[in-house]
C-alpha cells in the first residue's frame, strides 16, 4: 500500500451507499467530474476522510517523454486492478468495480447477480451469470410490457421484496462480446420505482434450439440457486440466506434451459397472468 | 456390520456452520469450504438427530417418530454416508469406525421404490466469490491474466478487460 501511496495523490472524493462508505482519489482532479458521473445508483457524495473502500486512480501523464507511454492506473487499496492506455476502459471499470464492492459490503440489501422486471405488481427475478442470457429475456419481457427493474442486480431487503436497480441495459451485440448501454425507454417500457414482493424466480439460460419446459424447484433447492449468484454470499453468508428464504418462501422458482427470448417471456408472463 | 452401528453414534459438525431452517429443508453453509448445502427433510432429520449419543438404529427410530414413517437403518446410512461427504459429521480421533458405503440403488432394493419418506439427498454447490458474481465487463483480465468463465479476455494475453 506504500508504494501506492507514493504516487503523488491531490484529490478526492467519497461518498456513501447502502451503507458502504468509499473514497476516490487520484493525481488530477480533473477526472473529478467524470469520478461522479460512474458513482454507483442512491450514492451521497460525504465529507468522511475514513472510508471503508479506498479506489486509487492515477492518470498518465499528457505529453509524456519519448518513449514513455501514458498508462491510466486503478487500484483498489493497494491491488491493482487495470492499467490501461484508453479512458473509457478506465472509467467502465471503476464504474463496474465501485458497484461491485457496493453490492458486496451493502449493509441491508442483498444484491444477487439477476435480472429483474415487474409485472401486475410482483416481480420476476432471474438469476444467472454473465453469458446466461439475462438481459436478452429482461429486454424481451419489458418489450412484452414488464416494468423494468434491473439487468444486473436485484436488489433485496430484509423482507424479500426487490427494489429497482434502473442502471441501463448492458446489451451484448456483434458477436464481439462488448456490451452497449441501452435506455429502458428504447424499448418503450418504464422504470419501476416502488419494491415488490418476487413471485417468480426464473433459473434459466440460453441453449441453442433449447425449449423452455420448466420444473419446479423445492424451496431449499431454489434458495441455493439464488445464493449461488448471491455477491455478498461469502462476505455476510447468515443474512443472505435468510433473506433469500423469506424470497423463496413466498416465490415458486422455476428451472430451465431455454431456446428464444421472445417465447421465453411470453410463456412466462402467461405463467403469471 | 451390525455390531458396529450398534456402538457408533455420529455426532453433527457444528462449528463454522451457518444453518438456515426452511419449511422443509435445511440449508447449511459451510464458512470453512464455501459450500453450501441443501438437506432434504430426511437428511435434515438424521444430521439433526446426530448428537453423539444416538447411535444409528437409534436415529432410525427418531426418525421415523418424525417423519410419521418408517425409516430404516439403509435409509439412516445412506444419509450418513453423504453428511460424511460433505463433512457435515464430526470426525471422532479416537474413532476407527468408517461409515459403510450404502449406494441408493440398494436402499432402493430394500425400502422398496415406493417409500412414504423421501430417500435423503444433499445438493451442494461451491459458492463463488464476489468478483466471480460479477458481471464480466467488471472484471479486468490482464493484470491476473485470465476471466473467470464464460468470459475472455478481450486482449489475448491482455491486459484488458474481459467480456
Amino acid at each position: 500500500m506504500r508504494k501506492v501511496d507514493r504516487l503523488g495523490w491531490t484529490s478526492g472524493l467519497a461518498f456513501k451507499c447502502q451503507g458502504v462508505t468509499v473514497g476516490v482519489r487520484t493525481n488530477n482532479s480533473k477526472v473529478l467530474k467524470r469520478v461522479k458521473e460512474v458513482l454507483p445508483l442512491g450514492s451521497t457524495l460525504i465529507d468522511s476522510p475514513i472510508v471503508n473502500h479506498l479506489f486509487s486512480l492515477f492518470i498518465g501523464v499528457d505529453a509524456p517523454p519519448p518513449n514513455f507511454r501514458r498508462h491510466h492506473l486503478l487500484y483498489n487499496g493497494s491491488t491493482r486492478l487495470i492499467r490501461t492506455l484508453k479512458d473509457d476502459e478506465l472509467f467502465d471499470t471503476l464504474e463496474s468495480m465501485l458497484r461491485l464492492r457496493v453490492a458486496e459490503f451493502a449493509k441491508r440489501r442483498v444484491f444477487v447477480h439477476a435480472g429483474v422486471v415487474g409485472w401486475k405488481g410482483q416481480a420476476i427475478l432471474i438469476p444467472g451469470s454473465s453469458h446466461s442470457g439475462k438481459t436478452t429475456l429482461v429486454a424481451e419481457l419489458i418489450k412484452a410490457g414488464a416494468t423494468y427493474y434491473s439487468d444486473e442486480y436485484a436488489v433485496l431487503d430484509k423482507n424479500g421484496l426487490t427494489h429497482p436497480y434502473p442502471k441501463t441495459l448492458s446489451i451484448r451485440e456483434n458477436g464481439n462480446g462488448k456490451q452497449t448501454e441501452y435506455g429502458v425507454e428504447k424499448f418503450g417500457a418504464k422504470a419501476g420505482k416502488k419494491p415488490l414482493p418476487i413471485a417468480l424466480v426464473v433459473v434459466t439460460d440460453y441453449k441453442r434450439n433449447g425449449f423452455w419446459r420448466p420444473r419446479v424447484l423445492t424451496k431449499g433447492r431454489g434458495t441455493l440457486e439464488m445464493f449461488q449468484h448471491t455477491v455478498s454470499a461469502r462476505r455476510q453468508p447468515k443474512f443472505a440466506l435468510s433473506t433469500l428464504n423469506q424470497v423463496a418462501s413466498h416465490a415458486v422458482v422455476l428451472k430451465s434451459k431455454r431456446g428464444e427470448a421472445k417465447q421465453t417471456a411470453e410463456a412466462i408472463l402467461r405463467m403469471l397472468s | 456390520m451390525e455390531k458396529t452401528n450398534q456402538t457408533f453414534a455420529p455426532l453433527a459438525r457444528k462449528e463454522r456452520l451457518v444453518v438456515e431452517q426452511m419449511a422443509d429443508e435445511v440449508l447449511v453453509y459451510d464458512l470453512t469450504a464455501h459450500k453450501a448445502h441443501c438437506l432434504n427433510l430426511t437428511a435434515a432429520v438424521v444430521w439433526q438427530n446426530c448428537n453423539g449419543k444416538n447411535d444409528i438404529s437409534q436415529i432410525a427410530r427418531i426418525a421415523s417418530r418424525d417423519l410419521q414413517a418408517n425409516v430404516s437403518e439403509e435409509v439412516v446410512l445412506l444419509a450418513l454416508n453423504q453428511l460424511e461427504k460433505f463433512k457435515l459429521l464430526e470426525k471422532k480421533k479416537e474413532s476407527h469406525f468408517s461409515i459403510p458405503n450404502i449406494s441408493r440403488r440398494e436402499v432402493m432394493k430394500r425400502v422398496g421404490i415406493v417409500s412414504a419418506i423421501a430417500l435423503p439427498v444433499v445438493a451442494s454447490i461451491i459458492v463463488p466469490t464476489a468478483m466471480a458474481n460479477a458481471s464480466c465487463a467488471l472484471v479486468p483480465c490482464g493484470v491476473g491474466g485470465s476471466c473467470n468463465a464464460p468470459c475472455n479476455c478481450d486482449v489475448p494475453g491482455g491486459p484488458g478487460t474481459c467480456i
